[in-house]
């Protein structure tokens, strides 16, 4: 009896992993579809450059942030999705959650996750010395400096990618806000200058790749369906949705 | 003689205003785009150490004009989508001009225009003196300089230019985004080569080129663009057929598609064509 039932348990494992096998829908597409940041970037700036001189003194403007300045780029250390959201809701002038925003938290938790596995190639390819590690300090915001350096390097910052790229999505959903929306955006990536786990730099980086990577979310048809949804969702949100009828729009002379 | 060559002086003016109205505008002006004096910080101060590496930057565009890469700043220094569109297709694997490719090109002459807007308010806040302004040396293009140095430097419209297309063609042809991306940049670095942007006023250009294209997405006639764009792009590729064997699209709106073919929901491949049940489609 015992054997049959691991018999049977290892067929529903082997169902299960077959299953995985088939596309991961928590991505639009594979990593292999994104271009190499590579061909784009500029190289980490050497040690002995005036573009590393300008990386330390930014290290130190970093370290002189208090305040609100400070308290800001504790909160914004959070990456995962729903804090994500829950930080750039009130520059979007809704909250964003799974619960009530569906739609919109799936445009940006999805699309992030597509870019994600890019930034931590070209970290790993990199390999560089985060600033906390080069100076030897702990970031404020608590976060271990050892487990930052597991994820390959500092550069290009994976935090700048994720705040430029959520902007440029939900600025497209709310252009009425997208200065508002971009400067959060811009700030989140800056937060990790702050923090003193990335240089100037990375942040500079990461921000391209999100460029980059919106680009080429643009591409897939899937992702455009996503963004109209949003939209959507957030027109009905906030009152401005007209159900338009189906008859086809009039012609107007120019 | 002279009523015929009257004649025919109307007649080409008027062809000529034909064409241009033939080039699709779109409804966006300065104030509808994004304002980088409100998301970009203003130029570096000359004490700092921005700066310093601005200047550095500077003399690495010195040392840059001699070679292909020199030639290449020179001619990347041109104005003109349809000149810029030509530098691009060699990247994007094929001439893009209103000849050849007359969808892709309206996508990116109205697309542009728009996007140019960009750094008009910053340029003005910010009243930055180019390079060669400061250090007094000629601009190493073909640019008239008295013109140039009346233009302001923070940011970069030459930069916005040249990332805006290669995010825009990348969006069309994803199989060419590496050339493109590389080109966009490139573009961009050219300008310090020259000498007649600081490397801070390139780096500002390229991010406001993405604010920029999202914000052209937002918008419903660019979006009609972009889709024509595609599909001429798509109808070029000889892997793709044009059949759309029970494609529906349940649209709740204008807006809304909801793609599903033979009655289960479409993915997309790496190309990012729709595919479903094996028969890649053209998105309608």
């Amino acid at each position: 009896m015992k054997r049959i039932f691991l018999i049977l348990l290892g067929l529903v494992a082997i169902a299960v992993g077959a299953q995985a096998q088939e596309a991961d829908t928590t991505v639009y597409f594979g990593a292999e579809c994104l271009p190499d940041p590579a061909t784009y970037l500029p190289v980490v700036p050497d040690s002995t450059s005036d573009a590393f001189y300008y990386d330390v003194t930014q290290y130190f403007w970093g370290r002189k942030q208090k305040n609100a300045a400070l308290t800001q780029a504790i909160a914004d250390a959070q990456r995962d999705s729903e804090s994500l959201c829950a930080l750039f809701s009130e520059a979007l002038t809704i909250d964003i959650n799974p619960d009530s925003t569906p739609e919109i938290y799936e445009l940006i938790d999805k699309s992030v996750r597509t870019i994600e596995p890019i930034v931590l190639i070209a970290k790993h390819d990199n390999g560089r010395t985060l600033p906390a590690e080069r100076f030897r300090t702990v970031p404020p915001s608590g976060e271990s400096v050892a487990a930052l350096r597991q994820q390959g390097g500092s550069y290009p910052s994976m935090h700048a990618m994720a705040g430029w790229l959520t902007a440029l999505l939900l600025a497209e959903v709310n252009p009425a806000q997208q200065n508002v929306i971009l400067k959060r955006g811009y700030d989140y990536g800056q937060s990790r200058v702050i923090l003193g786990t990335n240089w100037q730099s990375d942040v500079t980086a990461g921000r391209l790749i999100a460029c980059a990577g919106y680009a080429r979310l643009q591409a897939d048809p899937i992702f455009l369906q996503q963004m109209r949804l949003a939209v959507k969702e957030f027109l009905i949100a906030t009152g401005q949705y007209v159900e338009d009828d189906d008859t086809p729009p009039v012609e107007e002379d120019e | 003689m002279h009523t015929r060559i009257f004649t025919l002086i109307i007649l080409a003016v008027m062809a000529v205003g034909a064409v241009a109205q033939q080039r699709a505008a779109l409804n966006l002006h300065t104030e509808d785009m994004p304002d980088a004096r409100r998301y970009l910080p203003y130029q570096p101060d000359s004490a700092s150490a921005a700066f310093a590496y601005d200047v550095s930057q500077y003399y690495w565009g010195k040392d840059n004009r001699k070679g292909t890469r020199g030639v290449q700043a020179r001619s990347d220094a041109a104005y003109g989508i349809d000149v810029v569109a030509r530098l691009f297709s060699s990247a994007f694997g094929q001439t893009v001009s209103p000849a050849t490719t007359p969808c892709i090109f309206a996508m990116l002459d109205a697309g542009l225009t728009a996007a140019a807007k960009g750094v008009t308010q910053a340029k003005n806040a910010n009243k930055r003196r180019r390079p060669f302004v400061v250090f007094g040396d000629p601009v190493y293009s073909t640019e008239n300089m008295t013109v140039l140095a009346a233009d302001y430097s923070y940011p970069s419209g030459h930069a916005l230019r040249g990332w805006a297309m290669a995010l825009l063609l990348a969006e069309v042809n994803p199989d060419a985004q590496e050339a493109l991306l590389k080109r966009g940049y490139e573009y961009g670095q050219s300008r310090i080569i020259v000498g007649a942007h600081w490397q801070s006023d390139v780096d500002a250009g390229r991010l406001i080129a993405a604010a920029c294209v999202a914000r052209l997405h937002a918008d419903p006639d660019f979006r009609e663009l972009m889709r024509q764009a595609k599909e001429e792009f798509l109808a070029t590729q000889h892997h793709i057929f044009t059949e759309q064997p029970n494609l529906t699209i349940d649209r709740t709106s204008a807006d809304d598609a909801l793609y599903t073919i033979d009655g289960r929901p479409a993915t997309s491949d790496s190309h990012g064509v729709l595919v479903g049940r094996g028969k890649k489609v053209i998105v309608p």
